[in-house]
């Protein structure tokens, strides 16, 4: 899967590892940004009220 | 032409598992980083924007100061403290800030106790069938304990006497925690106007704040009581114990 991934990105090597450290740092954000406040809403509800 | 097709199959098989591999190590990856975001890095943005937030409430509330008036002395009395007036749903109507937890503490306090839109974003949560600051009763909030940008972890590692102050677009209510209680989810009568029965207040000032217990668990709840002690007016300045964090100077 990454070396099919690697082939297809297109440049000399200094480039693909740029374009792949951008990939990175942009999956990273869409994940603390959306998906984790969402995962963590969804598994980790840690109440602190007193409720009948 | 079988062992041919044997050999095609193998590597399909191998190129599969490969992918499969691949897969579950991203996986892998991916709950680590969630486990740092749960841990690390949410608690550090939340706590930021919490500075952010108390910042702005604070430039909020500012009037223009007579800079030629006497600055009331440290030790002043001003009174009785009045009662705040209230605020709305959700709103955002105080500060929070025990320096006891750390040069960071202040929290912004909103009037509800919504887990994903008040709780969940570092504020403390007023309940809002309690009472307001000043009014005699019980000013009952609650809080994450850790995670979530909580400055709360070490919340029982307060000593009696151990300052809480209260800043809102009046003025600084100074509270002296009193003590612990630590009890079932269900205990709502700790956040009654006298905790643990149904009496009538009198004069008497509570503050409550409930949170979780165990750490990282919420079988049980810590409860932090303090008593209202005193109270300074907005233009006579912040309390010299959070003046250095009141006027952003704090690390």
């Amino acid at each position: 899967m990454y070396a099919a991934l690697w082939r297809i990105l297109p440049g000399p090597l200094w480039l693909r590892i740029a374009i792949l450290s951008a990939a990175v740092i942009v999956v990273a954000f869409l994940l603390m940004l959306f998906v984790f406040p969402a995962l963590d809403l969804a598994l980790t509800t840690r109440e602190v009220t007193v409720t009948k | 032409m079988t062992s041919q097709r044997r050999r095609s199959s193998e590597q399909l098989l191998t190129r599969v598992i490969g992918i499969a591999g691949e897969l579950l190590i991203t996986f892998g990856v991916i709950v680590l980083f969630f486990l740092a975001w749960q841990l690390w890095i949410n608690n550090a943005v939340v706590a930021n924007e919490q500075k952010t937030l108390t910042k702005e409430l604070q430039e909020s509330w500012a009037t223009p100061t007579d800079s030629a008036a006497p600055t009331p002395s440290a030790s002043q009395d001003f009174g009785i403290p009045p009662a705040f007036a209230g605020a709305g749903d959700g709103n955002k109507f105080a500060t929070l800030y025990i320096p006891r937890l750390g040069q960071n503490s202040g929290r912004v306090v909103a009037n509800s106790v919504d887990l994903p839109l008040v709780l969940n974003h570092g504020f403390y949560g007023h309940y809002p069938e309690s009472q307001w600051p000043g009014q005699p009763g019980n000013f009952a909030l609650a809080i994450h304990r850790t995670n979530w940008g909580s400055p709360f972890g070490d919340a029982n590692k307060l000593q009696i006497g151990d300052k809480l102050f209260v800043e809102t677009k009046d003025g600084y209510y100074t509270y002296a925690f009193r003590n612990y209680e630590y009890v079932l989810p269900t205990s709502v009568n700790v956040i009654l106007p006298v905790p643990g029965g149904n009496r009538a207040p009198g004069d008497q000032s509570l503050m409550t704040i409930t949170t979780c217990n165990p750490l990282l668990g919420d079988a049980e709840r810590l409860i932090v009581y303090s008593v209202l002690e005193s109270w300074r007016p907005r233009s006579a300045g912040p309390p010299a114990e959070i003046a250095a964090e009141v006027n952003g100077k704090a690390s």
